[in-house]
């Protein structure tokens, strides 16, 4: 049975997040289109990654103007895309008082450990039950009429929907040119995800732009390096990054996996994420920017343009993709074919049928694979 | 055996005490085959002498780059071939297929062979077969040695694998581990240093305890590798 609150709680949050009231909000604006996307020169790029402040919006249009402060900000610096932190879709919810803070303590409960995973598995599907439809059309709605408004790519990261397969993480991407969305299904879960009965995906997308082709690597997928080498094989040249924290894993305060991974598959990434001054969650710090190879960077150090850790901002960086081509460098980029199909042939299916590792075979052996 | 005391030194040089292990800064960026026989009964016998592991310098054999790991006894226990050949310094050798995992008194432990520390597929290799520690020998060019790519290298593997990994090269030598598992939570146990001898501690124990409650390499989706095989298969 849903608890009272739940259930009111999602009535007002349905009134108060009604997509006409966006459409009313966004229109009394007056956005100025932006001419950026007109004609874009394949070697003058502009990538923007926004790095906010995770609190609480006392109603839609205090979310709505504050997303139009970043892409006017954005525009100005002459940036072709937008790249917002994983999970933005979700404040909205914040512009309901009572959903908000069943929103807050669940993610308090499931951080501190203080829930049962069954518990926390019931308030997840409750939650997505009642507040998710609303939240999707809402935010759904407000950015692709902005992209429309500004004429300008914006990639939101992740937001849990219920679909007919199940819970879905999904990121999306909203073209000018396109009346829906492009999206990405989050393909690496958290344990976390897991126990909520999320739904991996199970396809990687790129996208081509006219800044070029693009994948959306949301949260945990920047973790795992098999996503960049899919994406790259794919022919991706930029890989997007939104993510929730500066810290790609609790305790992980300097790995960024977005810089590291540039230089591993010699592609263009974007990260943004959130930071907190303990409005809604304890504080941490964001790690938001535009990463290279080391020899495609300035100062040969990867970072194209970085955040401060601790501030809201947007941090704007010219990119040049086609000089992705012209780069070789000696320690990463070469050949290894044997070795990768090796994995594939023997290690990953091994993983799939969950196989037990190798047993210890005695001293100075190579350990054997996959013996039961 | 529940720590490795390393000790990292300029070749058969007497190594610093306590260490149980002693890995060879090499000036060198091989030793050339016609060599590597005379080199390696030097290594055996220093082990021998020094009653300590020793990982030497990277070596030919059979027009491949190798590295290898000698026992106090003076036997070769680990061998393992470059996955990924450096085409600046060896562009006429080929490449292995495999990145072994062996058993030792250290752990499960493998061998990453030059530039192999620059691929996460080499790392993962040895991760998904149980590796607990790896030991990295590199040779850098004078001018490519900076910090964002030694951080690019030996320190994001630590991380990404969740793996302590003890580097050695011909300018320097480090110890990563995943930034939990450290004193300073920067992810070193040993920073980047051009001082030889240098000695570190790691207890393998504590990287794995970190694997453990991350739950990543389980979180892998299996399936999404599987569809896409071609592509990592490259």
């Amino acid at each position: 049975m849903l608890p009272f609150k739940m259930i009111t709680a999602s009535y007002r949050l349905a009134a108060r997040l009604e997509p006409e009231k966006c459409e009313q909000i966004i229109k009394a604006l007056g956005i100025k289109r932006s001419t950026i996307l007109d004609y874009v020169y394949p070697n003058n790029v502009k990538l923007a990654a926004a790095q906010m402040r995770l609190t609480s919006y006392k109603d839609l249009s205090a979310f709505i103007e504050e997303c139009c402060r970043i892409l006017d900000e954005a525009v100005k610096s002459g940036s072709h895309l937008v790249l917002f932190p994983h999970l933005v879709g979700a404040l909205p919810l914040t512009a309901e008082k009572h959903a908000g803070s069943i929103a807050a303590q669940f993610i308090r409960d499931a951080v501190e450990g203080k829930a049962s995973a069954a518990a926390l598995r019931q308030r997840f599907e409750q939650m997505i039950d009642k507040f998710s439809d609303f939240l999707f059309d809402c935010s759904y709605n407000i950015f692709l009429l902005l992209a429309h408004k500004y004429n300008i790519y914006i990639a939101t990261g992740g937001l849990y929907i219920s679909t007919a397969d199940g819970i879905l993480c999904r990121s999306y991407l909203f073209s000018p040119d396109q009346q829906e969305a492009f999206f990405q299904d989050k393909i690496h879960l958290s344990p976390l995800e897991q126990q909520l009965g999320v739904k991996a995906g199970d396809e990687m997308k790129v996208l081509n732009l006219k800044i070029g082709k693009t994948a959306i690597l949301a949260e945990t997928d920047s973790l795992y390096y098999e996503c960049f080498k899919v994406a790259k094989a794919l022919g991706a040249e930029i890989l997007l990054c939104p993510s929730l924290t500066g810290e790609a894993l609790p305790g992980y305060a300097d790995y960024n996996p977005a810089l590291q991974h540039a230089q591993h598959f010699n592609v263009y990434t974007a990260r943004a994420s959130f930071c907190s001054a303990e409005d809604l969650l304890p504080a941490f710090q964001g790690a938001s920017g535009i990463y290279a190879p080391l020899a495609l960077s300035k100062d040969l150090d990867g970072i194209v343009a970085a955040a401060e850790s601790g501030r809201p901002s947007v941090t704007a960086a010219r990119i040049d993709p086609p000089k992705l081509a012209e780069n070789m460098d000696v320690y990463s980029l070469n050949p290894g074919a044997g070795l990768c199909e090796t994995m594939v042939g023997e290690l990953y299916p091994a993983l799939l049928k969950k196989a037990p590792p190798a047993p210890a075979s005695g001293k100075a052996k190579p350990a054997k694979k996959g013996a039961r | 055996m529940s720590k490795i005391s390393a000790c990292f030194s300029y070749s058969f040089v007497k190594p610093k005490q306590p260490a149980n292990l002693v890995m060879f800064c090499e000036t060198r960026p091989a030793i050339p085959e016609e060599e590597g026989a005379e080199y390696l009964k030097k290594c055996a016998q220093y082990a021998r002498h020094s009653r300590v592991y020793l990982v030497p310098g990277l070596f030919i054999l059979r027009e491949r780059l190798c590295s290898c790991l000698i026992s106090p006894e003076g036997k070769v226990i680990a061998l393992q071939k470059a996955s990924y050949p450096n085409l600046l310094q060896h562009p006429n050798l080929g490449g292995g297929e495999k990145i072994h995992v062996f058993d030792s008194e250290f752990g499960r432990i493998a061998l990453l062979v030059d530039v192999d520390i620059f691929h996460p597929e080499a790392v993962r290799c040895a991760a998904m077969q149980g590796a607990e520690v790896l030991f990295a020998t590199q040779y850098f060019d004078l001018y490519d040695l900076t910090l964002p790519r030694l951080r690019s290298g030996c320190w994001a593997m630590a991380q990404e694998h969740q793996l302590p990994i003890l580097m050695v090269s011909n300018q320097n030598c480090c110890v990563c581990a995943p930034a939990p598992a450290t004193s300073d939570k920067d992810g070193y146990i040993l920073p980047p240093t051009a001082e030889f001898p240098a000695l570190a501690t790691v207890y393998p124990h504590k990287s794995a305890k970190v694997r453990q409650q991350s739950g990543l390499l389980p979180s892998l989706n299996a399936e999404f590798c599987a569809r896409y095989s071609a592509q990592l298969g490259r």
